[in-house]
């Protein structure tokens, strides 16, 4: 397990499959993290960050077959940090956004918990 | 049928010694006679030995003559055929003259060299046989011309002849081509590298977008048809090509007129004159549109494979994870495990079935409950409802937990129990109703699109007891249900039997038929 303490950490779930996005919540609630969503759909991602409240983001690349490409300018022009999830390779990932972390599907809890504890804001 | 000399049969050794005056054009085996058929048109016996006689003495040539000294004979054995190598004619005749057999020999046998031999010929009369298609004559009074004549009708027409067949060859070949270059829809092309002129075929104009092929006349016009992102690609292949002699094979895309994108594959190798110099280039090409699409199609599929395995095997893992969360005890897991396994293997057997195209509600309700219809414990009714994949295999899992929840502690643990599943579909709400949502939800969005209600009531089993923690059906039901369908989720421990009601709204995803 990570020595990063997430505590204190929010975390908005951009996930589509409700049993992975369930599966997230478990693992991120056991280090103490508050979750946010899970958003199911692009238009509902979009509605949680103008909402805001979290500090860090998890995002699936495709939600219900539409990709990501505009929640990931919007938390990216928020200057919001986000990791995105994926089932493909790096290339299903939006163009722009290519340097951002990844992390495959299916995960370790570890892989999680240790991406949220590099890329959370300072 | 006159036999004037024997064929040796390919027996006699070596070349003539004698009366051989003649050496061009002979035979490969100067020790086999070439046989020769002669139709030999002449009343007079003495003549007819006398021709036979000088005939002999063409001693690389085996000639068989068959004499005729009528019209009618003469008739019969054209329509025969024979097949003749010669004709030999008189050209007075008492029931016939040597004209008319000319033209009935003309018009049967065009290939058959075709000689007079007559006591006498005026110069008039030669010219015109000559004019209507005699090979030569000779007068008989000269007859040691015979051989000579002969020698070099056969020669000639054996030429003539070998000629001919070459060329019939020749154009059934060009014919097979054509049609082979058809029925493959190939193209054909031929470019001049010194005046970088184009030409061609029809089909090779098609595969470009145009009906008519002059109007590719030009390398420079055929790049214009080729997509720009490809024009650098296909000048340096067909430079390398000519340049190293290597065959050029290509595959690039083009711009029709109307502005759609097609895929050619061009073959070819440069053509090079005496010196070795490449002079131009020449091949076909290929409408490979289709391929490429289906190539495409493909590697979208394999992706979309990747990505769904990926994510069944994390939808796997979060199931081991809850169930392992939810097990009362370690032994209890791997049945607990194993059923909801089956239960999407279930999911993705009829999915595939419908070719992931989604399926209905009652498809999705039979599979988890049909053996208990059947049995009569159960019934399940409603309208037609469309599920896209995704709703289908959460509401199958969602079917699972309840089912299985039931058949251990409610209405189907006990022999008279029953659960009664029904679904309807509601209207969307009055203008009034909308008026007030202001925010976009799934309040929203049903008042304005209509809902799915969907209930299922469990009756007549044991008291329901609520459980004191909530498992991972309940979760899924309450949680990733409502999540997924953007609805409302309420399941309720009656004490009189477990109670579950979905409000649905309707959109893509849910729609009925």
């Amino acid at each position: 397990m990570t020595d990063a303490n997430l505590s204190n950490l929010t975390v908005l779930i951009v996930e589509d499959e409700p049993l992975i996005a369930m599966s997230l919540e478990d693992a991120l609630l056991d280090q103490g993290v508050t979750c946010i969503g899970p958003a199911g759909s692009v238009s509902a991602a979009l509605e949680m960050i103008e909402a805001g409240g979290f500090d860090i983001a998890l995002l699936d690349v495709n939600l219900r077959g539409e990709r990501v490409d505009a929640v990931a300018d919007r938390l990216a022009a928020s200057g919001i940090p986000f990791i995105f999830t994926t089932g493909h390779g790096a290339e299903g990932l939006p163009d722009a956004h290519r340097a951002r972390p990844v992390i495959g599907k299916p995960f370790r809890d570890l892989d999680i918990t240790d991406a949220l504890a590099r890329h959370r804001p300072r | 049928m006159a036999q004037v000399m024997e064929p040796s049969a390919g027996q006699s050794a070596g070349p003539p010694l004698s009366g051989a005056p003649l050496t061009d054009g002979g035979p490969a085996d100067p020790g086999r006679p070439i046989p020769c058929r002669v139709l030999l048109l002449e009343d007079s016996g003495m003549d007819a030995d006398l021709v036979r006689e000088h005939l002999k003495m063409i001693d690389d040539h085996a000639f068989d003559i068959h004499r005729v000294e009528t019209r009618q004979a003469f008739i019969d054995a054209i329509a025969d055929g024979g097949p003749y190598d010669l004709i030999l004619s008189d050209f007075d005749l008492p029931d016939f003259d040597g004209m008319s057999a000319l033209a009935i020999a003309r018009d049967r046998l065009p290939r058959v060299p075709f000689i007079f031999v007559s006591g006498m010929l005026g110069e008039e009369n030669a010219i015109e046989a000559l004019k209507k298609g005699a090979t030569d004559y000779v007068v008989k009074l000269r007859m040691e011309r015979l051989q000579v004549v002969v020698r070099r009708a056969l020669v000639e027409s054996r030429d003539r002849n070998e000629l001919a067949d070459k060329r019939a060859a020749l154009a059934e070949s060009e014919a097979r081509l054509r049609f082979a270059l058809e029925a493959g829809r190939l193209g054909s092309w031929e470019l001049t590298l010194a005046t970088k002129r184009l030409r061609v075929s029809s089909i090779c104009a098609a595969n470009l977008g145009l009906s008519d092929p002059s109007e590719i006349s030009t390398y420079d016009r055929l790049l214009e048809l080729v997509h720009p992102d490809d024009r650098a690609h296909q000048q340096a292949m067909v430079r390398q090509a000519v340049s190293s002699g290597s065959p050029l094979d290509m595959e690039y895309r083009t711009i029709w007129p109307d502005g759609s994108v097609h895929w050619v594959q061009v073959r070819g190798r440069a053509v090079y004159d005496k010196d070795g110099t490449p002079t131009g280039l020449a091949g076909v090409s290929l409408n490979i549109t289709d391929r490429k699409k289906a190539e495409e199609r493909q590697l979208l599929l394999l992706e979309e494979l990747n990505h769904r395995v990926k994510n069944t095997l994390a939808m796997v893992q979060s199931i081991a994870r809850q169930t392992l969360r939810a097990a009362p005890s370690v032994e209890a897991f791997p049945d607990a495990f194993q059923s909801r396994l089956r239960a999407l293997a279930q999911a993705h057997d009829l999915l595939t079935r419908r070719h992931w195209q989604g399926a209905s509600l009652s498809e999705i309700a039979a599979l988890t409950l049909e053996p208990h219809v059947d049995a009569g414990r159960v019934r399940v009714g409603g309208p037609p409802v469309n599920l896209t994949t995704g709703v289908a295999v959460s509401l199958h899992l969602a079917f699972h937990e309840l089912a299985t929840n039931a058949a251990k502690y409610g209405a189907l643990s006990a022999e008279n129990g029953r659960i009664d599943l029904d679904w309807e579909i509601t209207p969307p709400a009055g203008p009034a109703a909308r008026d007030g949502a202001g925010h976009a939800g799934p309040t929203a969005s049903r008042a304005a699109t209509g809902a799915l209600v969907l209930r299922w009531r469990e009756s007549g089993g044991p008291p329901v007891v609520p459980p004191t923690r909530r498992g991972f059906g309940s979760r899924l039901i309450e949680r990733g249900l409502a999540h997924e369908l953007e609805g409302d989720v309420a399941l309720a421990f009656d004490p009189a039997g477990v109670r579950c009601r979905l409000v649905i709204p309707l959109s893509s995803r849910v729609n009925p038929q």
